[in-house]
Parts: structure tokens; C-alpha cells; sequence
């Protein structure tokens, strides 16, 4: 107990001492090493299966009730339990929406068992999640319960889904930035296959950039972040494309209102490899076609248009070692389009914005205890402007190019170790180089006297490497402790940064009640430049460098899951604080195309510091026919710099100091699904005028130019950052879905109906004031501002079809 | 059901989404802190302009003089010393004046007060120390057939001033027009120095020099179509920090999505009220135009 009692006390001594915790870290892993290797030890591993597809299933729970010890599986389906009893052992192995399977046998040596899952028949089985397996911090919702949330344009959206849990909250309506316990998107490592994508979000940030057809599994982690994980501060977005059905050839179509996109997936060698491919396409731009049909320079009407698309690509083998390859690719654009003529010119613009991504893993078991994990991964981002102007009487073009890259090479080796019955233990490094080039430019214009410009911003080439330990310790029967500690190292030109990120998870369970403390250190070593969070061409990802400091963030979380006798009812309360250094925004009277110069450095406040702090609160009834949750959070977001808001604490923009939302899908014995949203939640903060008055209208400096420009007017006053709440954001949607299942040829469809804002409520998705002037012959002029608010979709309803075979 | 296999059946529903606007002002709680006395203006060696007035709700339709102060009196301070001078009303909001002794190098306040509103001051601002420029070169780089006249100078930035600004003006007669002018290069693809107020950031204590240019021709309407300017004025030298931030300050409109990009904060300098008051020390060249 004495050594448990240092570990809970890890923090407070880490705090004293980092280099002598890694040391007594050290020593207690080797301690328990030496210990466990006294007893004579077995494992059991192996995969679980779909039993149709050969798809591993993610999560999967492997529970032993005798020993009341339980695992789950990994990313890879995979599981690993070591063991010490050589007596008849019984095995449950669940997952939701499967049969389970119950099983005893002896264990008299080491073993690999491989599970296959049966599809739950329709049946009204509740899914009996086992209290010493519930996760704290960890939301892991199968995706099929994602897919059937009623989404804007009728889209299934897992990355908007997640909006609907505690602690996660969106920006602006309909958009797909989250907002992790008083993070910013950019703080959240969104990981494709183990690769790292940068911008998530298509059209404008009103879809994300995964295809539900193409995608498996879906993991959030909102603190207590396991060891492995690092490079974010507020969350971990951990998605898994699916490996392909390595039995029979299958497909997926699907027909919606803003995109349509197809899947197929089969085995290359039956058994033993498969395929899995899928690409979609939003096609916003037909719509428009009407407007582009006949456009001629000469009109006087704009011509718009927004094309978006997404390819994935996966394929795996499993060797006869049991070693596992997997090949996986990602490509997605988002494309836009305007031409107009102004005046005696006629203008053209093309952006351009996407990422892809390219993943190999190879994973195999190096003996009964240890597994190897190995992958290589590349991933870029870029966005290109392209702006064009052409004089028609003279016939001369100006032109100007502006680009933004980023690109990721990373290696990632992990080592996992069941170590004895109560550890489970695992190691790696990671390695990473960057490049980033914030800001490229080229001009060509008739108007300077130079023929040409090109420019570009530094290029940067970060190299950062992490090693990190993590150890999960059954201390007792009903005491779990995750503990580890990453080792960050980050290089930019001849600087480098080191930074030590402790993790410890302890969780408890009695009776039907689960307990759970977290603390995690994290760090970041790139920066989003974004006045919005919409996702859009040009928000600029720059690195730390040697004047724009890492971010790290400290954050403490503690809770309460409780789970009824029945097993279908699940209440939890968990709080967190949260503690952010080194943030970067914005300088005053800076827009996005200024960042584009290329002293971005000098161009924003650095060092800001963040504090957020919450409760969450959640009642879930999950059973097979019925899913039901009610979330809410009640917390408090500010962000504090020298030279905003005069150096005071202001509220941080997405600042929702409620939020509720309710989800409800019940599927009927007849087919019907029906489903059911409903979100109210504090309104964002914007700044707002507080007074106006007598003085120069623009800028003192006006004052003194040589022709006088501004006079005096009525200037503005805007004395503090974030002033105004908007009104309560409220919204409804609903969906109906039938589906059809074809016994003649094996195939099964869906047509889908759904209302986004079911009661047309005028949402604001922008703000801004507006003067009201008038003219009375007996009082002369009349002034006043007034607000105005923009709001997006009131009342859209949509059908799409689904056809699977 | 055999009519949901066809591929006939896969159709969109329409686009049935619009943007709204509306008007909030109504649910909006305002924070306004209630009138305050307002000072805006500069002053420099040999020149004060200020205006006094107070400040009113934004959402409160206001008439013409509503937000005159009552009986204000405008006084300015020399810093540690006991030069204090009391300016003259010149109309309802205006207070201006010459020379009156205010050396360069010194720091000054503005102190206002008025009837039924709370005294304020602005902070100490020191005038910035008159500044010369150097090899002042001028010449013609004709581009697509207009003249484009290109002005360059070189100026020794010293500790003070660190805030710059330069104007140009072009003029035929007595008449004064603006006309568009830019910096060649680093104005454009860099932000070394631009077009009104600028820092000394890439060259704080050097010898640098500054290149700028112009259109003179086209903006005078003549008999026989746009005349060219006779002379270029520039106008140049320190200006106080106090107008830099202000300009810092300015709503930037990029264009995208109205309201959706975050505001600047309006800068004031003055204490229990709102306002600008900066210093300078400009100068004005003139300059013929190289046709």
C-alpha cells in the first residue's frame, strides 16, 4: 500500500522533483517486473472478430467473473490478459449490438483464443456494460449509434455527434469545431489511422471530412489522457477506418441532399486480407448550376460555386505469425469558386484547402506477452488562393498565388507487455518532422513596376520526439490505476523545448458505483491562427518557434458513474478544471489576409494564459431498441492577455455556461427508427459597443492628414473583449427512417426523413450593429445603432437513401 | 416497395435552407457605463486641436448637439513641471491653438472637465523630436502609360520617435487632392513600414531608407480630360504611440463573413472618459511632379 500510496501521490512529488519520478517510475516498474516473474505466469490473447466481416471490433469487452478482471480490446481488436490460476476459467465476451459469448475452459498454458461475434438478433437485450469495465474520460460510441443522430442536410456526422456529450460543445451553428472542456479545435488530436489530420472540416465547417461509411470506430478522450497520447491539450479524437469485410465482397451507397458517396470493401485473400475503399463527393455546386449555366464575363451577376470530396483507402494482411499490415489513405479537398466583373475588370478567385494522409502499421506479437506496434505515417495539409484580375479593355491580367502547407513525417514504435495477472505495461517513442511554410506568395500585376513578386514567409522544420511509459495496475480487485509519464522534446531552428507530462487515472469500483480521479499534463507544439472557428481556407497553422512559445495545459478531473440493477440506466457527474499557458490570438485590428504577412510572429498577442473549469452530468439508457441521453454541462471558459481587454480575465468566445442536450433513437419491431435531437445552451459571447460619442471617426490618425479625411463623427466605444452574450441557442431535429432488408438478394437499404430545427428558430450565427440614420426638418438628423443577427437554417428537411449489399 | 430499388427513387429533397436577419438589439442586456466626458485631438509644437463632448448609450437615438459637454473647460499640464495652460473654446466641441510653448522632447496631458460629468485626463504623451529626411530623391517610372512617380528618402531613426507617419498629397494650383500611393515592395509583401502610421520594427535605431510611390495623374478634371498634378506634398515625421494603437484598433472588414471575425477593441487613452489625444511633429515637403 505504501507504494500505492506514492503513486497517488505522484503529481504533488512531481511537482518537487521531475527527474527523480521517472527514476522512482523506473524502479517501480522493474520492482513489480522482478516480482511477477517469480510466479509462474499465463496469457490469454487474441483477437475479436464480426462474425460476418472478419472486422475487428474495437472495444470489446473481455470479462473473466470469477476473477471479476476484464479487459478491452485495442485498436486492433486485439486483447491481452495475463494470468496466474491454472484452474477452470469462464469467459464473457461482449460488445454492443453482438451476441456474447460465454465460455469456460482450463488454463494450462498460454493461449490465444479468437472470438467471432454474431450480430444481435432484434431483440430487447440490454446491453450489461460490467461496472469494473466503465471508462471515465473515454467515450467510445459504436458508430452506427452515431450515424443515427438527425444531422444538418441529413448527413450522419460523427465528429458533430460528439457535440451531444458533456463537456464538448460546437462554435458556430451547424459547424463541425469542437470545443473540448475550454479547449479550442485546435487543441484536439484528430488522429486518422494513427495519422494526424489538421483541418476536419469541409464546406465551410458544416460537415466534417469522415466518411461514416468508411469509418469503424470513434474514440474521445477528454482527460486522464493515456501516456500514449500527446501533441494536444483538451482531447484526443481517435478514429479508425474500417479494414474491409475480409469474407465477401460488400458495398455501400448513399444518396443525401448535399453529397452522395459509395464504399465497397471485400477480401483479397479470404481470411486473411481485405480492402476497404470509399470516396465522396459534395456536390453544393449543382445546385448552382443554374447560375453558371450561360455566365459570360460580360454579366453582371457573380458566378459561385463549392465542391468538396473525400477518398479513403484501406487494406490489410494478416501474416501466418499472426503479424498484421495495414495500408491506409486519406485525400480530401474542399474547392471554391467565384468570377465576377467589376467595373472594366473581371475577377476570379479559386481556393483550395485539404488534407491527406498516408498510414502503414504493422503490429505483431513478438511472444505470448509482448506486442510490437509499429507505423510510419505522412500527413499534409495545404491551402491555395488564387486570385486573378483581368483588364477588359487592355487586356492585361494581374495575378496573385497564396499558399499554406504543413507537413508531417512521423514514426511511431509502441511496445505492449502483459506483465502479470494485475499489470499491464507499455512503452514507445515517437518521432516527428515538420514543415511548415505559413505563408508563400506570388504577385503579378501591371500596376508595379516589377513585373513579378515572389515572396515567402520562413519555413520552418520542427523536430520533436516523445518517449513515454504507461503503466495500468489492478491494485485491487476494484482499483485500477493508469499511470504514465511522456517525455516531450520539441527543436525549431537552434532552440529546444523539453517538457515531462505526467498521467495518472485512478479509477474505483463498488457496488454499482464507479469512481474516478485524473490528472494529465499536456503540450502542444503548433498553433492555429483562426479568427472563427469555421475551418476555412484561411486559418493559418504555424508552429512554436523561438518567440511564440509551446502551449501546455494542466488539467484535473474527478467522477461518478453510477449504473442501475437493471444495467440499461447510467448516471454520471464528473468535473474538471482546466489550466492553459502560453495561447496565442489575434492583435488588435489584425485580419487574416495581415497574418499572411510574413512577421506572423509580430502580428499576434502571445502568452495568453486560459482557465476553465466544470460539471458534467449524464443519464444514458442504452438497450437495443431504445437509446436515450440527456447531457449537461454547466461551465466557465476565460482566456486572460496583457494587451486584450486591458489584461483582465475576459470570457472566452465559445463560453457556454449551460448546455444541455437530449438524444433520443428508438427503433420500432416494424423497421421504423426515429430519432430525436434537442440542444439549449447559453448563447457565445461577441463584443459589442458599450457607447458612442463625439470624436474621430476612424483612427487619430486621420486627423492629420494632409486632405482632412474624417472630421469628427460619432466614434465607437468597445472597451472590453467579449461583452454580450447572445440569446439562448435552442434547436430541435427529428428523423424517421425505414428500413428494408431484401432476402432475395441479401441487401438491405434505408430511406431517411429528418428536419434540422424543427420549430424554424432563428439561431445567430453572427452579430453585428448597424447605424439607423434619419433626416426630421424640425430636429434635423436622428441617429441610432441597432443590432442585427444573421441565422442559418431554419427548418430543413431531408431525405436521403442508403443501400447496402 | 419493388420502387425504392430503382434508382429513380434516390432523389434529393430541395434546398430548403436560407439565411435570416433579424433584429436582436432587444435581447440584449447593454453594458453601457453611463455618460462620460469625451477628449479626442492631438496637440504638437505649434499646433492643439481637441474636441470635448460625452458619450451615450449606442442603442439610444440621439439628435444633433445631444452629446455636447456642458461648460467645458480643456487645460493642458507639462509633466513634473508647472507649465499648465487653459484652452479657448473656439465653438460648441472644438478647442484649438497655436504655438504656446510646448517644447519637443517634453511630455504633456490634456485635463478636461464638465458640468454634471466626471473630470478626465488624458495620459502624459511626450511630442515626438522633429525629424529631417535625407536624399530625398524623386523620378518618373512610367507603367502602362501613366506616370508613376517614385519619392525615396533615407531617415536616421533614433530612441525617439519609434511611430512614423507619412501621407501624400498631390496638388495642381491651390488645389489638394488625395491620390493613391503605396509601397513597392515590403508595403505590400511585408509589414517594415506602410502608408500612414508605422513602427520602427525592422530598423529601430538605424539609417533606413523609404520608398514610396504614386499616381499623379488623372485626379484633376480639366477641359480637356484629367490633368496632372503640378506638385506632390508628403507629410512626414514622429507621431506619438497613442496613434498607432488607435489605428491598430481600426475594424477590419475582411470581407468573408460579416460578423462572424472578432472586433478590435477600441483603443482609449483617457482616464474616466473615452477618446484619442496623441502628439506629433509632421513636417510637409513639396515636390514638382516628374512628368
Amino acid at each position: 500500500m505504501d507504494v500505492g500510496y506514492c503513486i497517488i501521490k505522484f503529481n504533488f512529488i512531481f511537482s518537487m522533483c521531475h527527474r527523480r519520478i521517472l527514476l522512482i517510475l523506473v524502479l517501480l516498474i522493474y520492482s513489480v517486473i522482478l516480482f511477477t516473474q517469480s510466479r509462474q505466469l499465463f496469457t490469454i490473447n487474441g483477437h475479436v472478430y464480426d462474425h460476418e466481416s472478419g472486422e475487428p471490433l474495437i472495444g470489446a469487452t473481455i470479462f473473466l467473473p470469477h476473477l471479476a478482471k476484464g479487459t478491452v480490446t485495442d485498436a486492433f481488436g486485439r486483447y491481452n490478459l495475463a494470468l496466474s490460476a491454472k484452474d477452470s476459467l469462464r469467459m464473457q465476451v461482449s460488445y454492443v449490438g453482438y451476441q456474447k459469448i460465454d465460455t469456460s475452459f482450463i488454463l494450462e498454458k498460454s493461449t490465444t483464443l479468437n472470438f467471432r461475434l454474431k450480430i444481435q438478433s432484434l431483440q430487447e437485450v440490454e446491453i450489461k456494460s460490467k461496472i469494473g469495465n466503465l471508462q471515465h474520460n473515454i467515450i467510445q460510441i459504436p458508430v452506427e449509434r452515431l450515424k443515427a443522430i438527425p444531422m444538418l442536410f441529413g448527413q450522419p456526422d460523427l465528429i458533430k455527434s460528439l457535440s451531444f456529450l458533456p463537456g464538448v460543445t460546437t462554435g458556430v451553428e451547424g459547424t463541425t469545431g469542437l470545443f473540448v472542456r475550454g479547449g479550442t479545435p485546435d487543441q484536439n488530436l484528430i488522429l486518422l489511422d494513427g495519422a494526424t489530420v489538421y483541418n476536419s472540416s469541409h464546406l465551410f465547417g458544416f460537415q466534417s471530412v469522415f466518411d461514416p461509411s468508411a469509418i469503424k470506430d470513434i474514440r474521445l478522450i477528454k482527460g486522464g489522457f493515456p501516456a500514449r497520447y500527446g501533441g494536444r491539450l483538451s482531447s484526443i479524437i481517435d478514429i479508425t477506418m474500417k479494414e474491409g469485410n475480409n469474407q465477401k465482397q460488400h458495398g455501400e451507397f448513399t444518396l443525401g441532399l448535399i453529397n452522395s458517396g459509395i464504399m465497397l470493401e471485400g477480401p483479397i485473400q479470404k481470411g486473411r486480407s481485405s480492402y476497404m475503399v470509399s470516396g465522396r463527393a459534395a456536390y453544393l455546386g449543382l445546385l448552382l448550376l443554374p447560375t453558371a449555366l450561360g455566365w459570360k464575363k460580360q454579366d453582371d451577376r457573380p458566378f459561385n460555386t463549392m465542391l468538396s470530396y473525400d477518398f479513403n483507402l484501406k487494406a490489410n494482411h494478416e501474416f501466418k505469425d499472426k503479424a498484421k499490415l495495414f495500408v491506409s489513405a486519406y485525400v480530401g479537398r474542399d474547392i471554391y469558386l467565384t468570377k465576377f466583373r467589376f467595373d472594366s475588370s473581371f475577377y476570379q478567385t479559386d481556393l483550395g484547402w485539404g488534407n491527406q494522409t498516408a498510414s502503414i502499421r504493422y503490429v505483431r506479437p513478438v511472444n505470448n506477452k509482448i506486442y510490437a506496434q509499429s507505423q510510419l505515417s505522412y500527413n499534409a495539409y495545404n491551402s491555395v488562393e488564387k486570385s486573378n484580375r483581368e483588364y477588359i479593355f487592355t487586356e492585361q491580367e494581374s495575378s496573385f498565388v497564396r499558399q499554406s502547407t504543413i507537413q508531417d513525417l512521423s514514426f511511431k514504435q509502441n511496445f505492449s507487455l502483459a506483465l502479470s495477472p494485475v499489470i499491464n505495461f507499455s512503452a514507445g517513442v515517437e518521432l516527428l518532422k515538420q514543415t511548415f511554410q505559413p505563408s508563400s506568395i506570388s504577385l503579378s500585376s501591371p500596376d508595379f513596376s516589377l513585373d513579378s513578386l515572389t515572396k515567402q514567409s520562413k519555413t520552418y522544420h520542427p523536430f520533436s520526439y516523445a518517449v513515454f511509459t504507461e503503466g495500468e495496475w489492478d491494485v485491487l480487485k476494484s482499483v485500477k490505476i493508469n499511470i504514465g509519464l511522456r517525455r516531450s522534446s520539441y527543436q525549431v531552428n537552434s532552440q529546444s523545448k523539453n517538457y515531462w507530462e505526467p498521467r495518472l487515472n485512478i479509477n474505483f469500483a463498488h457496488h454499482r458505483f464507479s469512481y474516478n480521479l485524473a490528472y494529465a499534463t499536456t503540450s502542444q507544439f503548433v498553433h492555429l491562427l483562426a479568427n472563427n472557428s469555421l475551418g476555412l481556407f484561411s486559418d493559418l497553422w504555424v508552429p512554436s518557434t523561438e518567440q511564440v512559445s509551446p502551449q501546455s495545459a494542466r488539467q484535473y478531473s474527478g467522477g461518478i458513474i453510477y449504473k442501475t440493477p437493471s444495467l440499461k440506466w447510467e448516471f454520471s457527474v464528473e468535473a474538471f478544471q482546466k489550466h492553459l499557458r502560453n495561447q496565442i490570438d489575434y492583435r488588435q485590428g489584425i485580419d487574416f489576409f495581415e497574418v499572411s504577412n510574413f512577421n506572423w510572429e509580430n502580428t499576434i498577442e502571445k502568452n495568453g494564459i486560459g482557465r476553465a473549469k466544470g460539471v458534467e452530468l449524464m443519464i444514458k439508457r442504452e438497450t437495443e431498441r431504445f437509446n436515450a441521453w440527456l447531457a449537461y454541462t454547466l461551465s466557465n471558459n476565460e482566456r486572460k492577455f496583457t494587451n486584450i481587454n486591458g489584461g483582465e480575465w475576459y470570457p472566452f468566445r465559445y463560453d457556454k455556461r449551460h448546455n444541455l442536450s437530449l438524444n433520443l433513437v428508438k427503433r420500432w419491431k416494424n423497421n421504423w427508427t426515429w430519432g430525436l435531437n434537442f440542444v439549449v445552451q447559453s448563447g457565445s459571447w461577441v463584443t459589442l459597443l458599450s457607447g458612442r460619442y463625439q470624436g474621430p471617426i476612424n483612427n487619430a490618425s486621420s486627423l492629420v492628414r494632409i486632405v482632412n479625411q474624417s472630421g469628427i463623427s460619432l466614434a465607437e466605444v468597445r472597451p472590453g473583449r467579449n461583452n454580450q452574450r447572445l440569446p439562448t441557442y435552442h434547436r430541435m431535429d427529428c428523423s424517421f427512417t425505414k428500413n428494408y432488408q431484401s432476402k432475395k438478394n441479401n441487401s438491405n437499404s434505408a430511406l431517411s426523413f429528418s428536419v434540422y430545427n424543427l420549430y424554424a428558430r432563428e439561431n445567430p450565427y453572427a452579430i453585428y450593429p448597424s447605424l439607423n440614420v434619419s433626416y426630421n426638418s424640425f430636429s434635423g438628423y436622428q441617429s441610432f445603432y441597432y443590432v442585427s443577427s444573421k441565422a442559418l437554417f431554419s427548418f430543413i428537411p431531408t431525405l436521403s437513401y442508403t443501400k447496402k449489399w | 416497395m419493388k420502387t425504392l430499388a430503382r434508382p429513380i427513387c434516390m432523389v434529393l429533397s430541395l434546398l430548403l435552407f436560407w439565411q435570416c436577419d433579424s433584429d436582436v438589439t432587444g435581447k440584449l442586456q447593454s453594458d453601457y457605463a453611463g455618460d462620460r466626458l469625451t477628449l479626442s485631438g492631438f496637440f504638437s509644437v505649434d499646433t492643439i486641436s481637441l474636441t470635448v463632448g460625452k458619450s451615450t448609450d449606442p442603442f439610444s437615438p440621439i439628435e444633433r448637439g445631444e452629446l455636447l459637454a456642458e461648460n467645458p473647460q480643456v487645460y493642458i499640464e507639462e509633466e513634473g513641471g508647472t507649465f499648465q495652460f487653459k484652452l479657448t473654446l473656439s465653438d460648441s466641441v472644438h478647442f484649438n491653438a497655436g504655438k504656446i510653448g510646448l517644447i519637443a522632447g517634453k511630455k504633456y496631458r490634456i485635463v478636461a472637465s464638465a458640468e454634471n460629468l466626471d473630470a478626465v485626463a488624458s495620459n502624459f504623451i511626450q511630442i515626438p523630436d522633429p525629424l529631417s529626411i535625407q536624399n530625398l530623391t524623386f523620378k518618373n517610372l512610367p507603367v502602362s502609360g501613366r506616370i508613376t512617380n517614385e519619392l525615396s528618402f533615407d531617415i536616421q531613426d533614433g530612441s525617439n520617435p519609434d511611430y512614423y507617419f507619412f501621407d501624400i498629397a498631390i496638388k495642381k494650383a491651390n488645389l489638394l487632392q488625395t491620390a493613391p500611393f503605396w509601397v513597392p515592395e515590403d508595403g505590400i509583401l511585408g509589414n517594415c513600414y506602410a502608408t500612414f502610421v508605422f513602427t520602427d520594427l525592422c530598423f529601430n535605431g538605424k539609417k533606413t531608407n523609404l520608398t514610396y510611390r504614386v499616381s499623379p495623374d488623372g485626379y484633376f478634371k480639366g477641359f480637356n480630360g484629367p490633368q496632372v498634378a503640378d506638385s506632390i506634398v508628403i507629410r512626414f515625421g514622429g507621431i506619438s504611440e497613442e496613434a498607432y494603437r488607435s489605428q491598430r484598433a481600426m475594424p477590419v472588414d475582411d470581407g468573408f463573413i460579416e460578423g462572424i471575425n472578432e472586433p478590435p477593441l477600441t483603443y482609449s487613452n483617457i482616464k474616466n472618459g473615452y477618446g484619442v489625444v496623441f502628439s506629433h511633429s509632421l513636417k510637409d515637403y513639396t515636390i514638382p511632379v516628374s512628368k
